[in-house]
């Protein structure tokens, strides 16, 4: 019986031992490729090369923004959290490199740990950025990307870069440091550098054009979602070219943004296997130049022509024939090359806005401006002639309300034009009517988008009938339609809208939508509106009083600086916008409203024009925010120096 | 003593012997494997510190062999009391790499529990010795308790893999030494309801995502808020839970990169060496260290990475060596102790090696364990050595000479007296025999001695 048992003993053995070998001749024998490929493609490593991103160039080929070489400080993800098991391996390396017991070692790193931190902290405050505040995004960034993946990533064991855009200075000086740190690395890198800068008369460098050349950030998870190919739209390499990664750049605002398709590029992607030896090898594939229309240089003159006297503003120049933006000046403006040290007091100013975009995204009544186009559809609408006459008194109806700026006694359209009667305009613009005058305004192209195609630009705000009862829970009254006819009241368009309206009357009812991008820009929209060319031509003579008669209301504005009269032919129509003060909230109640302070007051002053009268090249608009002035006496000596400096460059013959 | 030590040499069982040293040898050729591809590790040191176990192991086995096994028995109260001291101390030593596993001697980590297997079947050995009382249940109680009280003490450590030695060792020796088969299986089979006996557990919010998706991924069914889960689900700790996560689920891709990754690696490394292991050499020697504890609890892996399916075999037909000589000892033994003796020492290494290549293999949960003889380290080398010189002493003593031999033919003939005692003292039984029989024990009481060791 014992024998039986020492049997069923052996019996057992042989059989585990036969399942043993069993599983085993299955993982090895009938798996075992499956493994081995597994194997190796762990062994793989993938090396992603970054491509250049393209250069921003003016219209002359000058360089706005530009990749420059530069280094990044980076540090081990491991080391950022004081991964255990990477610690112990950084210990054991230190203990066998310099032959020393444990605990040293552990002493050892201690200090290098110390040295590490203290040189990304002293990288990044030369950088303006905050250490803390960069290792807690990072973190964050990855325990996030664990929690949706489950389980350990790639980005936990890889290099991040703390503090990017090292200079040659930073990086040698840091390199010489590194010696004594431990998971920290430099390695070379591209950061934008945006070359064109000047001194403001406060002293700040800022970037010209910096609000059209905009400024690249780190890519943001929802923009990764809306933008990333999926396994169905590409195959694996064009989505490991194409795909935007953690730590990638992406245009954020202006023509960085706009272009970002064309500027990005794609970059390289090459397989190695152990041993360095490559399987798979692309090249990257450097993003293109972009070239706007802008002069940078005009655009630089102007910008500092309109710091010299005022806070924020507006200067616009467009070449009429083609529509492009010469220049396309806002300000205060910021500058780009520190841009992310400057943000928190960029975001901080309320009151001077010095992100807005002013040529282009904020909305001003138009004033006086839209006279001339007005009167083009009065006339083209037979309600007037050339000899309509209507009388001013100072007021329309009864003293006080509808007023004037002075009293005309009889006018007619050429000098209501001159000299700025809004009797005449308030009379026309309730003959036409609201919705009229609406599509008059469309028909100038301030109901779209001013066709720059950036993201910030805004479409004009005309009133509807739906956005008028929505918003004031009434009908449109004969009130409405005489404040639109002078360009107040119900409307607001941005800068760039009224010059291109202004060019669409020099060029004789010629409309095109404005361009910014010499290529890659959105398509150019073109159409004609019928007017009669006589028409045209009395509307244009009474810009030309405007400057060039006594009466005017920029008349003796347009001199050079000796007092002496340009020499050539300028039209031009000044506007004096009411604007209710601006307000900060003050009380902290989350809504601006008249309780709060009103931080700015006084009138957008405008000054709107082209040049030549005869055979018109550029069209012109100029605005200042706030100001205790008139259209004529404020904007209209900038806008005299406007069309000097276009003639200097060569834009007037 | 020249007598005795030839006498001894020829009554070697040298097959266990020379695959025992084979196995060393291997074990020593993996380990320098192992930290070949892993920069980390000083190259040599394990390996040639493995070396010097092994001598060391060496020569204990030899000392052994000079030691009468009869004495072991005879000392095995005060030896087993003396491990269970050793594995109280060692619970209140500060713990090392986390657990109260090894006690340090400065000179050599000394592994309380690794003694503790020896000790154990030694004592188990000479309890079960004289036969009958565990032919009850209640007699089984005994042996059960002394079982439980080194596996609790282990547990506690904590050491998972070596506490898992001890009831299936325990179960070979009752089975053999004749407990009754009936009683065994119904233990078993209470055990297995209890294990796998389904309790319902609340859905707790404190669990994240992935927690609740892995107890749901081994629970039985899911009712609302609630899972139905096997009993000892349903007490364990996350970490606890991870392992019978990564092991149950391993080929889900999920678990494989997550909780399973250890046993992931384990079979990649093992699986790509397929036939005759990597040709080529530098890669997957590289792919190696990404085998955490490849040189020990995972050194089989590394052995069927670098030589394939036919490397494996290899070590497996070197245990079935130890394992089949083992048992003809076993089975030519007339000493109750002796065959008990041998037994124990077949099943314990045995076990190791059940566990140890089943969890590589994805067979078992990873629970720490070592390939007995093969994978580094000291305590666990020399513990399966001396044990190895236990067997090998039991096999110099056996009565060979006596023929015919009286257990084999103790049933068929009844003839002999102490044949019959013989088989009777192993608890045997014959049919019609009373259990309580008085004159068996006096029977026994003459065969004590009958097989006298020279």
């Amino acid at each position: 019986m014992y024998k039986t048992r020492v049997m069923i003993f052996l019996a057992i053995i042989g059989l585990v031992l036969i399942a043993l070998i069993a599983r085993l001749g299955h993982l090895q024998l009938v798996r075992g490729d499956h493994y081995l490929l597994q194997a190796q493609q762990s062994l793989q490593r993938t090396e992603v090369l970054p491509a250049q991103r393209g250069k921003i160039l003016d219209r002359h080929g000058r360089i706005l923004a530009m990749d420059k070489a530069c280094f990044e400080f980076c540090l081990d993800y491991r080391f950022i959290t004081d991964n255990p098991t990477w610690v112990r391996r950084q210990v054991r390396l230190i203990a066998r490199s310099q032959n020393i017991e444990t605990e040293q070692a552990r002493k050892v790193y201690e200090v290098l740990r110390t040295n590490t931190w203290n040189l990304a902290r002293a990288l990044s405050r030369r950088r303006g950025l905050d250490i803390g505040q960069t290792v807690k995004d990072i973190t964050d960034r990855v325990r996030a990307y664990h929690e949706a993946v489950g389980t350990t990533v790639r980005e936990e064991l890889e290099f991040h870069p703390v503090v990017p855009g090292l200079d040659e200075p930073d990086a040698v000086e840091a390199s010489h440091r590194l010696d004594q740190t431990i998971g920290a690395t430099l390695r070379p890198s591209h950061m934008r550098w945006y070359p064109q800068q000047f001194t403001t008369p406060e002293g700040d460098l800022v970037s010209t054009a910096s609000h059209i050349i905009g400024r690249i950030g780190t890519v943001n998870p929802s923009e990764q979602q809306r933008l990333n190919l999926t396994t169905d739209e590409a195959d694996r390499l064009t989505r490991e070219r194409m795909n935007y990664r953690g730590w990638d750049q992406i245009g954020k605002s202006g023509v960085e943004k706009l272009a970002e398709t064309v500027l990005r590029g794609k970059r390289g992607y090459r397989r190695l296997k152990l041993g360095e030896q490559i399987i798979e090898d692309t090249e990257a594939e450097p993003g293109q130049d972009v070239q706007l229309t802008i002069d940078i240089r005009l655009q630089q003159v102007l910008t500092q022509r309109l710091m010299q006297s005022h806070r924020s503003g507006a200067i616009v120049v467009l070449d009429i024939p083609t529509r492009e933006v010469l220049a396309l000046v806002s300000t205060p403006l910021y500058n780009l090359n520190t841009f992310n040290r400057d943000f928190p007091q960029l975001v901080k100013d309320v009151v001077d806005l010095p992100l807005l975009n002013r040529a282009i995204t904020q909305r001003y009544p138009p004033g006086s401006t839209v006279k001339p186009i007005v009167a083009l559809a009065a006339m083209a609408d037979d309600l007037v002639t050339q000899y309509t006459t209507f009388n001013c008194r100072g007021y329309l109806h009864r003293p006080g309300s509808f007023r004037c700026t002075g009293r005309h006694g009889d006018i007619q359209v050429v000098e209501a034009i001159q000299r700025s009667c809004n009797i005449y305009f308030y009379e026309v613009g309730e003959d036409l009517g609201v919705h009229r005058l609406v599509e008059l305004y469309r028909m100038f192209g301030m109901g779209d988008g001013p066709g720059t195609g950036l993201g910030e630009e805004k479409s004009g705000d005309l009133p509807t009938d739906q956005k008028v009862r929505r918003r004031l829970q009434r009908g449109f009254t004969a009130g409405d339609a005489r404040l639109l006819g002078i360009g107040q009241g119900l409307m607001a368009v941005t800068p760039l809208h009224i010059t291109n309206a202004i060019a669409t009357v020099a060029a004789g009812g010629e409309y095109r939508s404005a361009k910014l991008l010499v290529e890659h820009g959105p398509e150019q929209i073109h159409w004609n509106n019928p007017i009669p060319q006589s028409q045209a031509d009395i509307v244009r003579k009474g810009m030309w009083k405007v400057i060039n008669e006594s009466g005017g209301t920029a008349y003796r504005r347009f001199q050079n600086q000796q007092g002496q009269p340009l020499g050539f032919d300028v039209c031009g129509k000044s506007g004096t916008a009411d604007v209710p003060p601006q307000r900060i909230d003050s009380n902290d109640n989350g809504r601006i409203d008249a309780a709060d302070q009103a931080v700015r007051s006084g009138n957008m002053a405008w000054f709107v024009g082209f040049a030549p009268y005869r055979n018109p090249k550029i069209a012109f608009a100029v605005l200042v925010e706030y100001t205790p002035g008139h259209g004529g006496s404020t904007c209209g000596p900038i806008a005299a120096d406007v069309v000097l400096q276009c003639k200097q460059f060569g834009y007037l013959p | 003593m020249l007598e005795t030590l030839l006498h001894n040499a020829r009554h070697t069982s040298w097959p266990i012997v020379i695959a025992m040293i084979c196995l060393m040898l291997l074990g020593v050729q993996a380990i320098r494997v192992s930290e070949q591809a892993d920069p980390m590790m000083r190259a040599g040191s394990f390996s040639a510190k493995q070396i010097t176990f092994a001598v060391f192991g060496l020569v204990s086995f030899v000392a052994v062999t000079f030691i009468p096994y009869k004495r072991l028995g005879q000392g095995a109260y005060a030896i087993f009391g003396l491990t269970l001291a050793l594995l109280v101390l060692v619970l209140f030593l500060p713990p090392i790499r986390g657990s109260h596993r090894w006690i340090d001697l400065k000179v050599i980590m000394l592994q309380p529990s690794e003694v503790a297997k020896l000790s154990y079947i030694i004592l188990l050995a000479w309890y079960l010795r004289r036969g009958g009382h565990y032919r009850r249940l209640r007699g089984l109680i005994i042996p059960f308790v002394l079982t439980l009280i080194p596996l609790g003490l282990i547990l506690k450590e904590p050491d998972l893999g070596t506490s898992l030695l001890f009831l299936p060792t325990l179960y070979f020796m009752l089975f053999m030494a004749g407990a009754k088969l009936k009683h065994l299986l119904s233990i078993v089979a209470i055990g297995t309801i209890l294990v796998l006996l389904p309790v319902p557990v609340e859905i707790s919010p404190g669990w994240d995502r992935n927690e609740l998706l892995d107890r749901e991924s081994i629970a039985y069914a899911r009712y609302g808020d609630t899972l139905v889960v096997a009993a000892p689900l349903a007490k364990m700790e996350p970490h606890q839970l991870s392992r019978i996560v990564g092991w149950l689920r391993q080929d889900d891709p999920r678990v494989a990169m997550g909780k399973g990754y250890h046993l992931h690696q384990s079979k990649i490394v093992l699986g790509s060496g397929r036939l005759t292991g990597t040709g080529d050499w530098g890669d997957a020697s590289v792919y190696f260290r990404m085998l955490p504890d490849d040189h020990t609890d995972f050194i089989f892996s590394v052995i069927g990475g670098r030589w394939g399916f036919l490397g494996c075999l290899l070590v497996l037909i070197l245990y079935a060596v130890i394992l089949l000589f083992g048992v003809e000892i076993a089975l030519t033994t007339n000493d109750p102790f002796g065959r008990l003796l041998s037994i124990g020492v077949l099943a314990l290494l045995f076990w190791q090696v059940v566990i140890n290549v089943g969890m590589t293999m994805g067979l078992m949960p990873i629970t720490g364990m070592t390939l007995p003889l093969v994978s580094y380290g000291g305590s666990s080398l020399v513990i399966n050595c001396v044990a190895i010189a236990i067997l090998i002493k039991v096999g110099q003593t056996r009565s060979v000479t006596l023929a015919p031999k009286p257990f084999e033919y103790g049933q068929k003939r009844d003839k002999s007296a102490a044949a019959t005692a013989a088989s009777e003292t192993m608890g045997l039984d014959r049919p019609g025999k009373d259990e309580d029989d008085p004159a068996k024990a006096e029977r026994f009481k003459r065969t004590e001695g009958s097989t006298i060791p020279r």
